[in-house]
C-alpha cells in the first residue's frame, strides 16, 4: 500500500466526470465547465488512427483524462499480454494520468480473445494468477493501477472465500486502489442475494480511489449492466453511503449506450456531485 | 571578360544546363517550402481552447472570412424564418419573409442585416462590397482582431519574410538563368525558348509560395480542433438538430446548424432540409467568380490565401475582408 496509495492520496480531489464516448463529444465540450474529469477507454486509442491521436489531443488540452483498460485480462493464467502490455504503456505515458484502471477479469483465454469481462473464481489459484499479472503491469507502467470489479452471471462452484474477502486480499497483496463500480456491486447484490452494505464492511474502503455509476436494466430476474439507464435510487443509495464511507477521489458517470438527452447527463454530474459534496460535509462533521 | 563567358558553365551544353537549372530550382523550392513552414512561430503556441458558448459567427468569419460570415448571417435570418430564399429562373433572391417572426429575438448583429433586406436582393450580392458587408464590418473588426490578438491569423512578420526571402531565391535562380541567356546570345545561340519557359515557370511557382495563408498554422490547427470537437455535427446535422432539441432548444445556446455550418461552410447542408440555401449559394459563388470576385479556394477556408490574385495588395486581404465571394463555400458536408 506504502507506494501507490501514498502516490493516489497525493492527487489532488478530482469530482465528478464521464466517460468519453464520441457520441457525446461536442455536448461534452459545450460542457466542459460541469465536467471534471473524463475515462476515456485506452484500447480505443491504440494504434490510432490520425482523427483518432486529434481527439486525444484536444481531449488532454481541455481536461484530465483517466485510461480505462478493457483488455489486460489480469485474470489470464497464461499471463498479460506483452504486446498489449506496451501499447497500454505508452498511452498511459503519453496522457500522464494520475492513475489508470482495468478489471479484476480476464478476456483472453489460450490467447483466444474471449470479447467479455470474464469473472475469475474467488480462489487461491486465482489470486496467485492476479498477482502475478499486476506484478508485471505494475513492473512495466509506474503510474498507479486500479482494479475494478465486474458483474457476475452465476457463482463459479468451489469458491474459496466470497468477492469481498478476495478483493480485501487482491488489493492487499497487489498494494493497488480500487475502482469501485457501484452499479456492478449492487447487481451483483441482487442477482446473488447478498447486502452490498456488508460487502462495503469487509472492504479496506481506504482503497477506494473511483466509482462507477450507471444505471442497468432488468432482464427476467436478473439485472443486466447494460449501461443504458439513468442511475436507479437504489445504485444512488449504494453510492451515497460509499461517499460516506470513503475519501473517494473522483466517480465516473459510465453510459455506453441509450444515451439520453446531455441535460439527463449533467443532471445525472450534478447528483453525484451533490451527493459526494454532502457525504464529504457529514465527514468532516463527524470529525 | 573572356572567362566571364568563356567558362565551364556558358561553354555547358543546353539541355545540360537546363537539367542542372530545373534540379536548382526544384531544390529551391523544397527548401522554400520547409523555410515557410518552420517560419509561421505561431505553430509552436498552444491552441486556444474550445468555448464553452462557440460563437458560429465568429467562426465563420475565422475560417473564410466576412464571406463566410455573411453566409453564415443569412443563413441564421433564414431558418429563423426572417428571411426566405427564392429561385427565379438561374438566379436566387434572398428577400424578407412575409410574416415577419418577432425582431426582439434577434442579436444586434442579425438586426441590422436585416435592415439590409427589406429590398430584395441577388444572393450574389451578399458578397458584393458595400452591401451587407459593410453592414458587418463593425463585427468584422472583432472577429479580426480576436483572431490577430490569439494569432489565428498570419503574422505580418511572417507574410513578409516569406515573401521576401521567396523572391530572394527566385532573384538568385533569375540571375543564373540570365547569366546563360547573355552568354548563350553572346555565344550565337538563340534558341533559348526552355530557358525563358524555366525561368517564367520558376516566376510563378515562387510567387505562389511567397504567398502565405490566411490563417495561421495555430488558427488552422484551431479550426481543425474544432471541427474534430464538433464532428458530430457534421456527421448529421439533422439528426443532431433533433438529438439536441430533446435536451434543450438550443445547444448550450448555440443552434448547431448554425454552429455546423459556421464550423464546415454550407456543404453541411446538403441533405438536410437546406439544401435550397446551399444551392442558392453555390450558383452565387459561381456568379461571383465569373465577375471575378473570388480569389479564394473553395475548401475550407482555412486555405484561403491572402495575397490572393484577385485581391488588390496583399495587406487589404490579411482578414479574407476584401478576398471575394466564393471563400469556404464547400467545405464538409459530405
Amino acid at each position: 500500500m506504502e507506494v501507490a496509495a501514498a502516490d493516489v492520496e497525493a492527487h489532488k480531489e478530482m469530482k465528478v466526470g464521464l466517460g468519453f464516448r464520441p457520441q457525446l463529444k461536442s455536448d461534452i465540450f459545450l460542457h466542459q465547465n460541469e465536467i471534471d474529469f473524463l475515462e476515456i477507454t485506452a484500447d480505443h486509442y491504440f494504434e490510432a488512427t490520425e482523427p483518432k491521436n486529434a481527439e486525444l489531443e484536444l481531449l488532454k488540452q481541455h481536461f484530465p483524462l483517466i485510461p480505462h483498460g478493457l483488455g489486460l485480462s489480469l485474470g489470464s493464467a497464461e499471463g498479460v499480454d506483452e504486446v498489449y502490455l506496451e501499447k497500454l504503456a505508452k498511452l498511459v505515458e503519453d496522457i500522464q494520468p494520475e492513475w489508470f484502471s482495468d478489471h479484476i477479469c480476464f478476456t483472453k483465454s489460450g490467447n483466444i480473445d474471449i470479447g467479455h469481462l470474464s469473472p475469475v473464481p474467488f480462489t487461491d489459484e486465482s489470486l496467485k494468477v492476479l498477482i502475478r499479472n499486476i506484478s508485471k503491469v505494475k513492473n512495466r507502467i509506474k503510474t498507479p493501477l486500479i482494479l475494478e470489479n465486474i458483474t457476475y452471471m452465476f457463482r463459479y462452484p468451489h469458491a474459496e472465500m466470497d468477492e469481498a474477502e478476495f478483493l480485501k486480499i487482491l488489493l492487499s497483496e497487489t498494494d493497488c486502489g480500487l475502482l469501485l463500480d457501484v452499479t456492478n456491486l449492487y447487481i451483483n447484490s441482487v442477482n446473488h442475494k447478498f447486502d452490498w452494505r456488508k460487502f462495503l464492511d469487509i472492504l479496506p474502503l481506504e482503497r477506494i480511489v473511483q466509482l462507477h455509476f450507471v444505471g442497468g436494466h432488468k432482464h427476467q430476474d436478473y439485472l443486466i449492466d447494460s449501461h443504458s439507464q439513468k442511475t436507479q435510487d437504489e445504485i444512488w443509495e449504494v453510492y451515497r453511503e460509499v461517499c460516506q464511507r470513503a475519501d473517494v477521489k473522483g466517480a465516473i458517470l459510465e453510459r455506453d449506450e441509450n444515451f439520453p438527452a446531455f441535460a439527463e447527463i449533467l443532471e445525472e454530474i450534478k447528483t453525484a456531485r451533490e451527493l459526494s459534496e454532502k457525504s464529504n460535509f457529514s465527514k468532516s462533521h463527524d470529525v | 571578360m573572356d572567362f566571364l563567358f568563356d567558362n565551364p558553365l556558358t561553354n555547358m551544353s543546353g539541355p545540360l544546363f537546363l537539367i542542372i537549372y530545373g534540379l536548382i530550382m526544384l531544390f529551391s523550392v523544397i527548401f522554400l517550402i520547409l523555410f515557410k513552414s518552420n517560419l509561421d512561430w505561431t505553430s509552436k503556441l498552444p491552441a486556444p481552447l474550445i468555448p464553452t458558448n462557440p460563437d458560429p459567427f465568429e467562426i465563420a468569419y475565422l475560417r473564410g472570412g466576412e464571406n463566410e460570415f455573411a453566409r453564415a448571417l443569412v443563413f441564421a435570418l433564414t431558418q429563423k424564418g426572417f428571411l426566405n430564399i427564392t429561385t427565379e429562373g438561374k438566379e436566387s433572391y434572398i428577400c424578407l419573409a412575409q410574416n415577419q417572426p418577432n425582431w426582439t429575438t434577434l442579436s444586434q448583429i442579425e438586426r441590422n442585416a436585416l435592415v439590409w433586406f427589406q429590398t430584395k436582393r441577388k444572393t450574389s450580392e451578399v458578397f458584393e462590397p458595400y452591401g451587407i458587408k459593410e453592414i458587418i464590418k463593425p463585427f468584422s473588426l472583432i472577429f479580426e482582431q480576436n483572431a490577430i490578438q490569439n494569432n489565428l491569423l498570419t503574422p505580418e512578420d511572417v507574410k513578409t519574410k516569406t515573401k521576401r526571402f521567396s523572391y530572394l531565391i527566385f532573384g538568385a535562380i533569375a540571375l543564373l538563368g540570365g547569366y546563360k541567356l547573355i552568354a548563350a546570345i553572346i555565344h550565337g545561340h538563340f534558341n533559348l525558348l526552355f530557358l525563358v519557359g524555366f525561368t517564367v515557370i520558376g516566376f510563378l511557382i515562387f510567387r505562389y509560395l511567397g504567398k502565405t495563408k490566411r490563417l495561421s498554422q495555430l488558427g488552422k490547427q484551431y479550426v481543425e480542433s474544432l471541427q474534430n470537437a464538433f464532428e458530430r455535427l457534421r456527421e448529421n446535422p439533422k439528426i443532431a438538430k433533433e438529438y439536441y432539441s430533446q435536451s434543450m432548444p438550443v445547444l448550450n445556446s448555440v443552434d448547431p446548424l448554425l454552429l455546423a455550418m459556421g464550423i464546415y461552410g454550407t456543404g453541411v447542408l446538403v441533405g438536410n432540409g437546406y439544401s435550397d440555401f446551399e444551392t442558392a449559394f453555390g450558383k452565387a459563388n459561381k456568379n461571383n467568380q465569373d465577375s471575378s470576385y473570388s480569389g479564394c479556394s473553395s475548401g475550407c477556408g482555412v486555405s484561403c490565401d491572402s495575397g490572393s490574385s484577385s485581391c488588390s495588395s496583399g495587406s487589404s486581404c490579411s482578414g479574407g475582408s476584401s478576398c471575394g465571394g466564393g471563400c469556404g463555400g464547400g467545405c464538409g458536408g459530405s
